[in-house]
């Protein structure tokens, strides 16, 4: 359809507010005031508690809260939770509310209100948990001076699940480590070493491993190698089905001296069980012959 | 209008007809049509065939000649309160295409108000349904005044339903060379904003949309628009609405008419719909949508609806980062052993997967954490899929996540590029994430919640390790007596990347300590100095 038109809009626009200033009081504006409110801390709600507050820190030492954005501590009283955030009594006595998006970690000075607020007890109960034991975390170098130390009290059985393993030239730690494990089934002891060499194991790998394994049956360490479909990349250590290492860390050079790993060790009596019984597991379908 | 509607009718005896939508015919406005009625006019309602369907055109032929059009119904609303725009053509054409879509559309009238037989009763009274509305404010800021238009080279009508109207309206957003301005009421119409969203990262594009846009399920369509590069702007509060219904392409082309944009309007109701290839037509839209941008609110989605409003406030949850001022390889850490009193559990396998989402989704303040490997981000990977979200939620209720993700040494590993891709996804969301320092190999698999409740040992973040399907793994979860700082400062103190701000810098940072890292001595300083870092 072509025509020569004369056209005529007419444009009808009202608006309350004359003033176009005004008009940019708008939520987005909002929002980030109130975050930028939120960040810097911090609203003061009361300050007549100071007094009461300075003379409690006197008797007990302060909560303390890691602040996300400026990395440092203030020091305090932690009140409560709010639905706002922390309620938290300064060192100058002023009650703030510190929101959580401010926060990066809390430090309660009583540990029974650190557990309470943490909810451990809920935690325990869905794990099913009732014995408490001794947990030690290992990252590097202590993993492997750890787990030299704890092989060599081994009375019985020292049974090891890892991805891969270096020969002991490597490093004195596993050079320890494997001689430690020569001596310990020179003694009688039953040490079985199961490793990963499924398909996805890299053919120089798998000679190094194979060669180092025969050198270790000789002392009597037995090495026994996965090759199933599911790659074994576990990573524990049993001493006499009382002891447990488990964690990130694998029987390397690397592991044991320069990577940042995290292992833990537990005498655990329920952990120790069913580490025990995962072995049993592992060791069935485990073989002799590596291919 | 109504008055003198009538007037018209019963006073200067013109014939009048009036075709209306079957929302006419209820309780509250049947008397409107019976007093026209009543006035001699002639007055048919038509119930589409199409179910939800309206008449909802909003247009006047006068003597053959003249057509007024736009997007203003007939109200007070419209006229008093609303952003609306009106075109009145004279071209006996136009009206003759009108007037033969009116006598369709009467022959499709299932009701029929006969007109009066007699003179007519003529009260020009306001009528109740207005007076209730006095409560409008009257306009404090004038709409343009009356331009006149004398350059229209082409118009083009359509009566929809009509698919050429669409496509030729989805052919000219895709074609547009300069910008698009968009002021429309409803915009809902998927195709139309794939259209607009594809044309959006080429050439600038303006919406100016109207407030009841923002309501939850309308937002998601503004935050298509805006995560596409749209300039999108909200008009109205309760009483006023933006109920424009205009595009304007290279500030050449005026579409207006009464549809909106969305399916129902273009695909089922009776509207009409026009597209002026008139240069003076789209200055004059153009000017006007300039002046109205400025009344509307840039609109950023309101707290708690949309995910883009979460990435604002996302981003404002996340420590500032910056640019590296220390070259030096970080110090290897000597570290000693943790003890501790705690309760374990041995996790074999698929066991891990419950425990981590328990200690993600039940975490109150804080979740720290290294990840050696979280794999590609695939459709196919539901375990981590289900990690990730729960890792958002966390962050979403205030919870501190900060995880270190592993930089392999090598340039050409893989984890490179997923890492970083996830480093940049859940940076959006509000996670802090980190990627280690290259030369760190950081191989552990720990992440501690709230200080006290912690998860470690062999599983990494692959949906085979997670799903204990192709991968024999153990861990733990230890559940210390007390909270306790340490291992979620280790993690803290883990040598990392310093800038964090774009994917870009992280990049060029990484891929810089790797150069560094085998150069020669007296290479790392040339190329210190070139970056313009002080060795």
């Amino acid at each position: 359809m072509r025509a020569i038109l004369k056209a005529l809009a007419v444009m009808r626009w009202n608006r309350q507010d004359a003033n176009p200033e005004e008009s940019y009081q708008y939520p987005i504006f909002n929002i980030q005031h109130l975050i930028v409110r939120r960040h810097l801390g911090i609203i003061a709600v009361l300050g007549i508690l100071g007094a009461a507050s300075r003379v409690a820190y006197a008797q007990v030492p302060p909560d303390r809260i890691l602040l996300r954005h400026e990395r440092e501590w203030i020091k305090g009283r932690l009140v409560a939770e709010t639905r706002q955030g922390y309620q938290f009594i300064d060192e100058r006595g002023m009650m703030r509310v510190v929101p959580r998006e401010a926060v990066a970690l809390l430090d309660w000075a009583d540990p029974a209100k650190g557990a309470a607020f943490a909810e451990l007890d809920k935690m325990r109960s869905w794990a099913g948990l009732k014995e408490s034991a001794s947990v030690v975390f290992l990252p590097t170098p202590a993993f492997g001076k750890d787990l030299v130390a704890g092989v060599a009290k081994a009375q019985r059985y020292i049974h090891v699940l890892a991805y891969n393993m270096q020969g002991d030239t490597a490093s004195q730690m596993t050079g320890a480590f494997f001689n430690t494990l020569r001596e310990k089934a020179a003694a009688g002891v039953e040490v079985v070493i199961i490793l990963e060499f499924g398909p996805g194991t890299n053919p120089r790998t798998k000679n190094t491993v194979k060669n180092f394994a025969s050198s270790l049956s000789q002392s009597g360490i037995q090495v026994l190698f996965m090759q199933d479909y599911k790659v074994q990349h576990k990573k524990v250590v049993l001493v006499d089905n009382e002891t447990v290492w488990l964690g990130s860390a694998n029987l390397t050079l690397n592991a044991l001296a320069y990577n940042e790993e995290m292992s833990l060790r537990t005498s655990d009596r329920e952990v120790a069980r069913q580490a025990a019984a995962d072995y049993a597991e592992m060791r069935k379908r485990a073989s002799r012959d590596a291919q | 209008m109504l008055a003198e509607l009538r007037e018209a009718s019963v006073r200067r005896k013109i014939s009048v007809r009036v075709l209306t939508d079957a929302t006419m015919n209820t309780a509250a406005q049947r008397p409107i049509l019976e007093r026209l009625a009543a006035a001699g006019i002639e007055v048919r309602v038509l119930t589409p065939p199409v179910k939800d369907a309206r008449m909802h055109m909003k247009n006047l032929v006068i003597d053959g000649a003249l057509v007024i059009t736009g997007a203003a119904n007939w109200t007070r609303q419209a006229f008093e309160a609303n952003m609306e725009d009106t075109v009145l053509i004279r071209s006996p054409e136009l009206a003759r295409a009108y007037l033969k879509k009116y006598d369709e559309v009467a022959d499709q009238c299932d009701l029929v108000l006969p007109p009066s037989e007699g003179p007519g009763i003529l009260h020009l009274e306001a009528p109740d349904s207005m007076s209730r509305r006095a409560d409008l404010k009257q306009n404090a800021l004038a709409a343009p005044r009356v331009q006149r238009i004398g350059d229209c080279r082409r118009v083009q009508l359509f009566f929809l339903p009509d698919e050429r109207g669409v496509e030729l309206l989805k052919d000219q957003i895709a074609g547009a060379q300069r910008r698009l301005d968009i002021g429309m009421y409803l915009f809902t119409d998927q195709e139309l904003v794939d259209a607009v969203v594809a044309k959006a990262r080429t050439c600038p594009v303006r919406v100016l949309a109207d407030h009841g846009m923002t309501e939850p399920a309308a937002s998601m369509i503004l935050k298509q628009l805006l995560e596409a590069g749209c300039e999108v702007r909200v008009f109205g509060a309760d009483r006023e609405n933006l109920h424009l219904k205009v595009l304007v392409v290279d500030d050449r082309y005026v579409w207006t008419g009464s549809a909106n944009w969305t399916a129902g309007a273009l695909r089922r109701n009776v509207e009409d719909l026009l597209c002026f290839d008139a240069p003076g037509m789209a200055a004059l839209y153009r000017r006007f949508l300039d002046m109205a941008a400025p009344h509307c609110k840039p609109w950023q989605p309101v707290a708690g609806l949309t995910e883009t409003n979460e990435e604002i406030e996302a981003a404002m949850r996340l420590p500032p980062t910056g640019p590296r001022t220390d070259y030096a390889p970080p110090q290897r850490r000597n570290l000693g052993a943790l003890e501790s009193t705690a309760q374990v559990k041995y996790l074999r396998d698929e066991e891990y997967l419950p425990a981590l989402l328990r200690l993600i989704q039940t975490a109150k303040q804080s979740l720290i954490g290294t990840v050696y490997v979280l794999s590609e981000q695939k459709r196919d990977a539901p375990s981590q899929e289900q990690i990730v979200k729960a890792l958002i939620q966390a962050a979403r209720r205030g919870v501190y996540v900060y995880l270190v993700l592993h930089t392999p040494d090598a340039s050409t590993d893989r984890l490179n590029e997923h890492h970083s891709a996830w480093a940049e996804r859940l940076r959006k969301a509000g996670l802090d994430i980190r990627l280690a320092h290259p030369t760190i190999p950081m191989h552990a698999k720990l992440l501690v919640a709230d200080q006290a409740k912690i998860l470690l040992g062999s599983h990494n973040w692959s949906e085979g390790s997670l799903s204990g399907k192709r991968v024999y793994e153990s861990s733990a979860l230890v559940v210390l007596e007390k909270p306790d700082l340490r291992l979620a400062q280790l993690i803290m103190d883990l040598p990392i990347l310093s800038d964090m701000r774009s994917r870009e810098l992280w990049e060029a940072e990484r891929d810089r300590i790797r150069v560094l890292s085998r150069a020669k001595k007296g290479d790392k300083e040339e190329l210190l100095q070139e970056w313009g870092v002080e060795p």
